[in-house]
């Protein structure tokens, strides 16, 4: 039982709980490569460059509050790991990253058994963002603003474990790593541990946890600490990383994209809001377009409708239904990525814009709009 | 053999530890892919995880209503034979966001994947919209079973052989070995907690107060809440502000549950802490510090009345219903003041009790005599607003009311 709860990929004895399509399993859910290249930010129209930097930054924030609020690192860790995987569900661009960063943080802090009151968490995020704005420093002003926000940091934590089908629970290779190097005999060399741990930590501002197994991500980073520190690893009589199951081509990706993030520029936090703010206020507006023709377009056919629908007594029919008919040609061409088959029931809804049929598989739903 | 063996089959490491032996790291961990292959054919089958809608479910009837919400019996409709328990997830608490208790349930039941643990499909949700104000309600959904042993006990027309006892309680140790060996409390061990199926299989449920829990290291204890346990099964470490306890208190209310399998009605039924903690001293004599060395240190040891000179009586009260001697054997060892001195599940499954003539058998053919469900919340003698009582057998109501100063509750046993 123990080597076979991966979800799907199961040998045949024991035949995995699979019940409609849903697979509840705690192994760290790794991503399709193809998932990973076009991301519904992506798909929304933010380039690449700013998604990652973006990425960067909540991990960053989420890192520095789980400080300040004295929070273990296991709690951090987790917290930067449900960031990344939910943002490989939703946007940026619809979801700012922010709140769902205090989302993260504190239910990292309830998984992890530490939790942490809502505004404790909000305070910190306020007094980092005071911090950097370079503003003097005043506390969290319980006002209507305040009630507003706190709402939209509870929403959040529902949206990030519905997408994520309550699979939170992350297994993180800081163990992994002290582990690995009692069997290479490397557990006494404090600078080895010391700088594995940093090299795992800062890991998880990059994908890799999507792309990798924890396994995976713990040898890359023994890798680049030894690389580093010039500490020889055993070759014979096969690599040491074969002992752990992992492959060198991976291991040196893993390294790759680790070692990526300190070449970065550093990140101009104004600029990317910036960014992602306008793109909201194109997709809004858009939204806000196809809302208003839809309407037309279904009360236009309410008296018809009726007659070509199968199901007798219907519900009112929803507010928007696929977008195509409403739309010309060339506005369709012009904007292909960033309406999707979408339907809006309500623009505070935790329920926007997954369209998924009843019985489909949900990404094949969701790539499918191109 | 039948304890053995499903032993045997529990895993020796499970996937969410980490083990530091190289044998196991090197074999196949889980998320470790033994070639590209097997990594691209993971990877064609992947499937989102993703919440459901509850309507999938067509609810039937309510069958329970515990302190911490309902739970409805429904039925798949597409598969109209497949019937599940829907249990909602109460969000009072909107205030700090969802419940910690909620996940530690949800984490636990996915862990803990056991023929004698009850077996979680998946988790479901309610669409948001204007009518709840766009807050979408979480249900836990179940595989069906048939009966509770709450609703079991209550119900004079079953009747337990002493195999089919045997099998009762060698299947709920089997399941708390389980639970236990995977580092996880249970916290709520009850009669009510623990369901049978129609074929006699038995599933430890309700892991809503459960938790993880550590050995103790770097010599720091660990502070969990003593608030938990239902009075009644709650053993006397808690009951005395103990923070720093470990899994025999879910042995304690296996020995409370075992004992009701002959009297049908739970055995120690206390209206206040100190009420039980007197209960329990008469029962199992006094708690003293040469009894159980280090009590004195527990937080109430000196702010409860504990009833001094007290002899321990436990096979004697029992032996007039339990009868069978290592039935009555297993019970004293089971209801230890002592945690540490109490017996684990896994010598509890190698006690004799379980190795004599008659041996554990199966409960299928006894349940097939009854086609109707039994649980707690059905049962009739519930009266509504009240906690169920169900022991018109051996107690009535008064006892507990009256024992104070009469000591009338000697004639219980
Ligand atoms: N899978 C199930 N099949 C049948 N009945 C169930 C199932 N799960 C729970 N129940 C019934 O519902 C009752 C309450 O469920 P439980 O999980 O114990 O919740 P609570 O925390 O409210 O006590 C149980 O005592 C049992 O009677
Ligand atoms: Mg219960």
């Amino acid at each position: 039982m123990g080597s076979e709860k991966n979800g799907n990929y199961q040998n045949d004895t024991k035949p995995v709980q699979v019940y409609g399509k849903i697979v509840l399993s705690l192994e760290n859910s790794l991503l399709p490569s193809e998932k990973l290249i076009r991301s519904p930010s992506v798909a929304d129209g933010l380039d690449q460059e700013t998604e990652s930097n973006l990425r960067i930054m909540g991990c960053e924030l989420i890192q520095t509050a789980g400080i300040l609020l004295k929070l273990p690192q296991i709690a951090m860790a987790t917290g930067q790991v449900l960031f990344q995987r939910f943002y490989f569900c939703k946007s940026f661009v619809r979801y700012p990253m922010d709140v769902t960063a205090m989302a993260c943080l504190y239910l990292a802090s309830k998984i992890e058994e530490g939790p942490r009151r809502i505004r404790d968490v909000m305070n910190v995020f306020h007094h980092i963002r005071q911090v950097r704005c370079q503003k003097p420093i005043t506390p969290l002003i319980l006002d209507q603003q305040y009630i507003t926000l706190k709402t939209q940091v509870i929403k959040a934590e529902r949206r990030i474990l519905k997408e994520l089908g309550f699979c939170v629970h992350v297994k993180h290779p800081h163990k992994l790593i002290v582990c690995y190097l009692q069997v290479l005999t490397l557990e006494k060399n404090r600078a080895v541990i010391q700088m594995a741990w940093n090299y795992m930590n800062d890991s998880l501002r990059t994908d890799v946890f999507l792309r990798y197994s924890p396994e995976t991500v713990a040898c890359a980073c023994i890798y680049l600490t030894c690389r580093k520190l010039k500490v020889p690893l055993p070759k014979n009589p096969a690599p040491w990383f074969t002992l752990f199951g992992t492959e060198e081509k991976d291991i040196i990706d893993i390294s790759r994209r680790i070692m990526m993030l300190y070449k970065l520029p550093k990140i101009n936090p104004d600029e990317l809001e910036n960014k992602v703010e306008q793109l909201r206020k194109s997709y809004e507006e858009e939204r806000d377009k196809i809302r208003n023709t839809n309407v037309i377009v279904s009360e236009n056919n309410t008296p018809n409708s009726n007659a070509s629908q199968h199901k007798s007594p219907s519900p009112p029919p929803p507010k928007l239904k696929r977008d195509h008919d409403s739309r010309t040609k060339k506005e369709r061409d012009s904007r292909p990525r960033k309406l999707r088959d979408y339907k809006i029931v309500n623009s505070d809804s935790e329920e926007e814009c997954t369209t998924r049929s009843h019985n489909g598989n949900y990404w094949k739903k969701f790539y499918s709009y191109a | 053999m039948q304890s053995s063996s499903s032993r045997s089959n529990i895993p020796v490491s499970r996937s969410n530890e980490v083990s530091c032996s190289s044998s196991n790291s090197s074999n196949s961990s889980s998320a470790t892919f033994a070639n590209s292959r097997e990594k691209k054919k993971y990877i064609e089958e992947y499937n989102f995880p993703f919440c459901d809608e509850a309507s999938k479910y067509e609810r039937i009837t309510k069958i329970g209503q515990g302190t911490f919400g309902e739970v409805f019996k429904a039925k798949d409709k597409r598969n109209p034979k497949k019937y599940v328990a829907m249990k909602k997830i109460l969000m009072d608490n909107e205030k700090e966001g969802f419940p910690i208790t909620a996940l530690r349930e949800i984490r636990i039941l996915q862990l803990l994947k056991h023929e004698n643990v009850v077996n979680l499909i998946e988790i479901c949700r309610t669409k948001a919209n204007a009518s709840n104000k766009y807050r979408s309600t979480f249900f836990l959904i179940f595989d069906f079973c048939e009966h509770d042993l709450a609703g079991l006990l209550s119900n004079t027309n079953v009747k337990f052989s002493l195999g089919e006892i045997k099998k009762v309680m060698q299947q709920l140790l089997n399941g708390l070995y389980h639970i236990h060996f995977n580092k996880i409390l249970h916290r709520d061990m009850k009669a009510a907690n623990v369901l049978i199926t129609k074929n006699g299989i038995l599933k430890l449920a309700d892991f809503g107060l459960a938790r993880a829990f550590n050995e103790i290291k770097n010599g720091i204890p660990n502070r969990y809440t003593n608030r938990v346990v239902t009075l009644w099964y709650r053993p006397p470490e808690l009951l005395l502000g103990d923070r720093n306890y470990g899994p025999p208190v879910d042995l304690w209310g296996a020995g409370c549950i075992m004992a009701e399998m002959w009297t049908r009605s739970p055995i120690m039924q206390g209206n206040t802490e100190q009420q039980q903690l007197t209960l329990i001293s008469q029962l199992c004599g006094s708690i003293t510090p040469e009894m159980w060395p280090g009590v004195e240190n527990l937080e109430l040891y000196n702010s409860m009345d504990l009833p001094k000179g007290q002899k321990r009586k436990v096979k004697e009260r029992l032996k007039p219903y339990v009868k069978d001697v290592t039935a009555c054997d297993l019970l004293d060892k089971l209801l230890i003041l002592d945690p540490s001195k109490r017996i684990t599940a896994d010598a509890a499954l190698d006690h004799n009790f379980f190795w004599v003539d008659p041996l554990p058998s199966d409960l299928s053919k006894m349940l097939a005599q009854h086609s109707q469900s039994m649980f707690e919340y059905l049962a009739p003698q519930r009266r509504p607003g009240q906690r169920p009582h169900h022991h018109q057998v051996f107690f009535n109501q008064s006892i507990t009311k009256s024992f104070i100063d009469t000591g009338y509750q000697d004639r219980i046993f």
